[in-house]
């Protein structure tokens, strides 16, 4: 099992943001420090998921330009 | 006693922050013999001297970011998790983080305040403070309180394992404790995460956090720990904290050290989990998502 490790954005001195999944061989997916983007990602891998599709929802209130970590 | 009143008078008159700084300063002082948690070390943490948790004098925190994993009524949440615990859980999910306090980046309560404040000015609802353990760090969450709008909602995200000098640091600094409740046994808590008085501990600090704050417990379902831990720890909720809400959680995975327990070998069964949320409905639990 991967841990979780503190992972620095290229140039910048501050953390990006992590999640992390878990998928077991029967498909079910576990996800641990959920970020607001990762629910999204997960609503949209199985939108039957009411309980992810609500994070997602209450995830939407935050304003996307939040994101600490700027992609090169 | 008049004596009492002024220290009363004082408190209620000051604000959060206000607060906070002094006990701030207090709390570093106390460093020197260092009781916040209930292995009650002793050790001088300013002289560089380190108990059970292994911290020094600074907090470091390895992850700070807005999250929606929590409890629906706390999401979104700008959580802040500081390395290092007090505990030694072989099944923590964020093991490699929370038992090695050098972990991260140093936390430096000025600068996280601005990102905790972007946080709030873009859509997040609450400020948590987690770890690891945050009461290690009991100094370093206290200037961070000082430095935040007196406004923000904040949480003390804990394993309630910590001491009545913590508790009395942390007095009216946190809008909402969200406690764990791990064990519902000693001898569980001794082997799983090698913590002795484990029930006595906790439960001490959930009736406190209950009376002082708004309380949520957590329970996490651990495969083959519902019979010896759940239906334990939901009995004495049912019992002694009837009406407080209880998180319980089924997302169990074999994190970090977890292997090492036979019982961890597999997920948490489909009866498992069905026969825990019978129980806490049986027991009138008050459940939240």
């Amino acid at each position: 099992m991967k841990t979780l490790t503190t992972k620095r954005c290229p140039g910048s001195s501050v953390e990006s943001p992590v999640s992390e999944i878990l998928i077991l061989a029967d498909g079910k997916i576990f996800a641990h420090n959920l970020t607001p983007e990762m629910a999204r990602v997960l609503t949209e891998l199985n939108p039957a998921d009411k309980r992810m599709r609500r994070r997602a929802k209450i995830g939407n209130r935050v304003d996307i330009t939040l994101k600490i970590c700027k992609q090169p | 006693m008049i004596c009492a009143l002024p220290e009363i008078i004082s408190s209620a008159a000051q604000s959060r922050p206000a607060l906070a700084r002094e006990r701030a300063r207090r709390a570093r002082a106390m460093l020197a013999d260092c009781r916040f948690c209930a292995h009650d070390c002793g050790v001088n943490r300013l002289a560089g001297e380190t108990g059970l948790c292994h911290a020094g004098a600074e907090a470091r925190f390895f992850s700070a970011q807005v999250e929606v994993s929590d409890e629906l009524e706390l999401i979104p949440t700008f959580a802040v998790a500081l390395s290092g615990c007090d505990l030694r859980c072989d099944f923590c999910i964020t093991g490699g983080s929370s038992w090695n306090p050098h972990a991260g980046l140093g936390f430096e309560a000025a600068a996280m305040v601005v990102r905790a404040e972007a946080a709030l000015q873009n859509g997040a609802r609450t400020i948590m403070v987690l770890g690891g353990e945050p009461t290690i760090h009991l100094p370093a969450a206290l200037e961070f309180v000082s430095l935040l709008p007196a406004s923000a909602k904040l949480i003390w995200k804990t394993n309630a394992h910590g001491t009545a000098q913590a508790r009395e640091l942390l007095h009216g600094m946190f809008d909402v404790w969200l406690a764990d409740f791990k064990f519902g046994s000693d001898a569980c808590a001794q082997r799983l995460a090698k913590i002795p008085d484990y029930l006595r501990v906790v439960q001490e600090n959930l009736l406190w956090a209950n009376e002082h704050s708004e309380l949520i417990v957590r329970h996490l379902l651990m495969p083959g720990h519902v019979e010896c831990c759940w239906r334990p720890v939901a009995e004495w909720l049912a019992k002694n904290l009837p009406g407080v809400k209880v998180n319980l959680r089924a997302g169990f995975w074999p994190a970090w050290h977890a292997r090492r327990h036979a019982e961890f070998q597999n997920a948490l069964s489909a009866s498992e989990n069905d026969f825990a949320f019978g129980l806490a409905q049986e027991l009138g639990l008050d459940l939240i998502p």
